[in-house]
């Protein structure tokens, strides 16, 4: 029974967010029911989330019975607003897969047995990987000390607890009260709606995030090349073997690399679009997924945001004087959507006198050298196995793919990412965090959250380098 | 393009498969070649072997059946010339002495200059056990520091009598076992950790075959297999570019073979890349079957969970003796990891990390805590308690007690 309740609590979780696209979306649909259902998870986690902690604020218990009646109300909103912009519950015309770029490649017999091997692997790892989540007890570090362990404090108390004195232990759930709550509060949602508390349960929605993420990349690619090249980089992805440990483990990483991975595709897919309508849905979704973004790690508003206003505001005055204007407004609507979560999310931090930053507010920081950290981050990217060979490659890529790279849109991905990674390495460089590089803790983790982008840009850059111009392209 | 492209996805399955094939092949001689080659055997049987040794802090020595058999004042250092070609020919050492009671044994490589003064040296100590002793140095991971070394010396630090050193093993592998060291090493599972989560070793090569399972903790000072990869391909790359250069010489396109160039080599890493996930995904299937043989699957005595051991079982033990209560004491060998477990899993009553100020307390795993006859907690050997009584025993060393707290 537990199970078929942890089950529908999942299943509500993306269908809401499967409504909030199609509301997103209107009455011109771009997005494959793939695309439905991995989007969907991933924003009905977060919006729940924010509905629910909306709803906390003003004095809904996050009991079973205030849950519902939230979720109830979600669904009222979404539905009404739905009918009332589109007329239809039903998108137009949703593929199962989206559109694939590029033609797609015959496979000869012994491509398909290695397609198969692989793909086969990959799935036995996720299986096994899903059978460790499900079965063990807490483990690591900040699964007990962090993720779990607030969720289980809201859970049962059934509230914020910011009526606590500030200085208490578990004041706002304790532990890292300055965290957002998309991760807690799809936690608490899973318990309530299956009864009570269980590391099985709670920790279940951490494997339904990584399947979304591996969906939403597989379906990424494919729209950016053909299946061949969406399977190959998917298998590329799942073969991360620091990755598959936090997809398979109660950590948030893996949702905030998913969600970055959404934001910069949509970005990438709103720079290619030529159809105005296209480009607008697909704003939208940026938008949308930002906001999103802000509700699950403090790193999304402190390291992934101002990178990403950079290279949109960049984006936007790059196309000449007559379209800067309408990428003007874009960029308008754009910040307008994300200001719906981070303007009042950071209201809340500055009220309650939370701090920004990792787990470590960054508030009272002076930037000094610090020794060793350019030595252990070259360790840990290039000596370990953590991920495979895949720093060397991507540098290699670059280097060898610079002029398929230079002129596309992708270029501002591949700058978007220079800039994150060259800003986590001089907050790692300049600041006593430094620790969690020399110790090869916190690092691995942020770089957790680059792999798939990472990987994405690679496999297009490989996809590009051995398919000549005079490719089977179709766009 | 069809073709081209379709032939990089060919050439990535033929390599794979050659891989695959190479390293079935590396397998084959991996018994057949597995016993110890002495390159050379200082031992201490006669007269003479005492001579071959010089000694500072040494006055007497017995020669008995087992070694040669000495006491130790505060420090005994015993040295001796490295055989010829110890630097060609020898792979590892294996020391045997008995150090009993002694704080510190360590092995010294010398390097003299002309005037034979101790230029460099290269220590590596080892602790001391109880009884006759084998330790093995691997000098594949010492190459480097020991070049040009010449003498080879023994410290044993501290204050025992009967000490006995018994022999020196130089130690050659073959080719074939050279092979399967780096295969043994490739191979190497490591387990899972509290850190896994943060970083992941992966392979990393040593050519030594010795006791390299029983030295995991060495696996550090042996280089990455990324290294060796990212220079083969290196190497592979810089091949192709000559092969495409003689192939432009014979009136090749450029643009045909950069084509080739380029399918060749990401073929060639796609292989080595399906062969590491091969690899580190082996570790990750080979890590969960061990969880479900050692605690999913155990009997619930026999249950143990990674390098928490038992404490799962324990916390499922103790949990519900806990749930009326708002805090607890709790003590452990370690603070880290098992306090903040304790207080995620038995929430909303809390461990109390500071004074005393509840009258349950609950014991995991301390040798130094047990209950007298008096019915009170002991603490090293002292009452922290008034008498009270035994709420639950999970074993010898692991209960819960209710009592008062009596300093």
């Amino acid at each position: 029974m537990m199970i078929i309740r942890t089950l529908f609590a999942l299943a509500l979780l993306l269908v809401e967010g499967a409504l909030f696209l199609r509301l997103v979306q209107g009455k011109h649909s771009v997005l494959s029911l793939l695309e439905y259902v991995a989007y969907g998870l991933l924003l009905g986690s977060a919006l729940v989330a924010y509905v629910i902690f909306g709803a906390a604020l003003v004095g809904v218990p996050l009991s079973l019975k205030g849950l519902l009646w939230v979720h109830q109300g979600i669904f009222i909103v979404l539905i009404v607003l739905i009918l009332w912009r589109c007329r239809t519950i039903i998108p137009p015309t949703v593929p199962l897969l989206p559109p694939s770029s590029f033609k797609e490649q015959k496979l000869s017999r012994w491509l398909t047995v290695l397609v198969g091997l692989l793909a086969g692997f990959a799935i036995i790892k996720i299986l096994i990987g899903g059978y460790d989540l499900l079965l063990s007890p807490v483990y690591f570090n900040d699964t007990y000390a962090n993720w779990n362990m607030r969720s289980k404090a809201f859970f049962t108390n059934e509230s914020l607890m910011l009526d606590l004195p500030a200085e208490d232990e578990m004041y706002f759930g304790g532990r890292v009260p300055s965290y957002p709550l998309a991760v807690y509060l799809s936690k608490v949602w899973l318990a309530k709606a299956a009864g009570g508390w269980s590391e099985g349960v709670v920790n279940s929605i951490h494997g339904a995030w990584f399947l979304a993420l591996l969906a939403s990349f597989f379906a990424g690619l494919r729209r950016e090349g053909n299946t061949l090249w969406a399977l190959a980089g998917t298998y590329a992805l799942t073969s991360l073997p620091l990755l598959l440990i936090h997809g398979m483990n109660p950590y948030a990483d893996v949702l905030m690399a998913a969600f970055l991975f959404v934001v910069l595709f949509s970005f990438l897919r709103w720079m290619r679009s030529d159809v105005a309508a296209d480009q607008n849905v697909w704003l939208r979704i940026f938008g949308v997924m930002t906001a999103a973004m802000l509700f699950v790690k403090n790193e999304a508003m402190l390291i992934f945001l101002p990178p990403l206003i950079l290279v949109f505001a960049f984006s936007c005055i790059r196309f000449g004087k007559l379209i800067l204007r309408f990428r003007g407004d874009d960029f308008s609507r754009w910040a307008a959507i994300v200001s719906v979560v981070a303007v009042p999310w950071m209201f809340f931090k500055v009220m309650h006198g939370l701090t920004f930053g990792n787990a470590t507010g960054v508030s009272g920081f002076s930037l000094v050298p610090q020794e060793g950290v350019a030595f252990a981050i070259e360790g840990d990217l290039f000596f370990t196995g953590g991920y495979l060979l895949l720093f060397p490659l991507c540098i290699l890529l670059l280097f060898l793919g610079f002029h398929h790279w230079r002129k596309d849109p992708l270029r501002l991905i591949i700058l978007y990412l220079f800039i994150v990674f060259a800003g986590e390495f001089f907050i790692y460089a300049l600041t006593p965090l430094s620790i969690e590089a020399i110790r090869h803790t916190g690092f691995g983790r942020g770089m957790v959250h680059l792999l798939p982008l990472i990987v994405f840009v690679c496999i297009l850059l490989l996809q590009r380098l051995l398919t000549p111009k005079k490719s089977s392209s179709l766009i | 393009m069809r073709i081209r492209s379709y032939s990089f996805w060919r050439m990535t399955v033929q390599l794979s498969c050659a891989c695959c094939l190479g390293l079935a092949l590396l397998l084959i001689p991996s018994h057949s070649f597995a016993a110890e080659r002495v390159y050379e055997l200082w031992e201490f049987m006669k007269d003479e072997d005492i001579d071959a040794w010089h000694y500072v802090g040494l006055d007497e020595g017995e020669l008995m059946s087992e070694g040669l058999r000495f006491n130790v004042k505060d420090r005994a250092v015993i040295f001796r010339p490295l055989p010829e070609g110890f630097h060609q020919h020898v792979d590892a050492l294996r020391f045997r002495w008995d150090a009993t009671g002694l704080d510190e044994v360590a092995v010294l490589f010398l390097t003299l200059d002309d005037d034979g003064q101790i230029a460099k040296r290269f220590r590596l100590s080892f602790p001391v056990s109880k009884g006759p002793t084998n330790e093995y140095i691997p000098i594949d991971f010492y190459r480097k520091d020991i070049e040009g070394s010449d003498v080879l010396a023994v410290t044993f630090v501290g204050n025992a009598n009967n000490v006995v050193f018994d022999s020196v093993r130089f130690l050659h592998y073959t080719l074939f076992e050279k092979i399967r060291g780096v295969w043994e090493s490739f191979a190497d599972l490591q387990p899972l950790t509290p850190y896994s989560i943060n970083i992941l070793l992966g392979p990393t090569i040593t050519s030594d075959i010795g006791s390299y399972r029983d030295y995991r903790d060495w696996r550090q000072l042996s280089l990455s297999l990324n290294a060796y990869l990212l220079v083969g391909i290196a190497l592979f790359s810089i091949a192709l570019l000559f092969v495409g250069l003689a192939r432009t010489r014979r009136g090749a396109q450029w643009e045909d073979v950069r084509g080739m160039i380029l399918r060749t080599l990401f073929a060639g890493i796609f292989a080595v890349w399906i062969l590491y996930d091969v690899r580190m995904g082996a570790e990750f299937i080979a890590n969960v079957f061990h969880d479900r043989s050692t605690y999913f699957a155990a009997e619930p005595a026999e249950s143990s969970f990674r390098d928490i051991g038992k404490f799962p079982a324990f916390v499922a033990f103790a949990k519900p003796f806990l749930k009326e209560e708002e805090a607890y004491e709790f003590f452990v060998p370690d603070r880290w990891p098992y306090f903040g477990m304790m207080r995620y899993e038995t929430y909303p009553a809390l461990p109390n990390p500071g004074d005393p100020v509840s009258d349950l307390w609950v014991v995991f795993s301390r040798t130094d805590m047990s209950i007298d006859e008096e019915n009170r907690l002991l603490l090293a050997g002292k009452p922290i308690t008034a008498p009270g009584i035994l709420v639950a025993r999970f074993d010898a060393k692991s209960f819960i007690f209710r009592g008062a707290y009596a300093p």
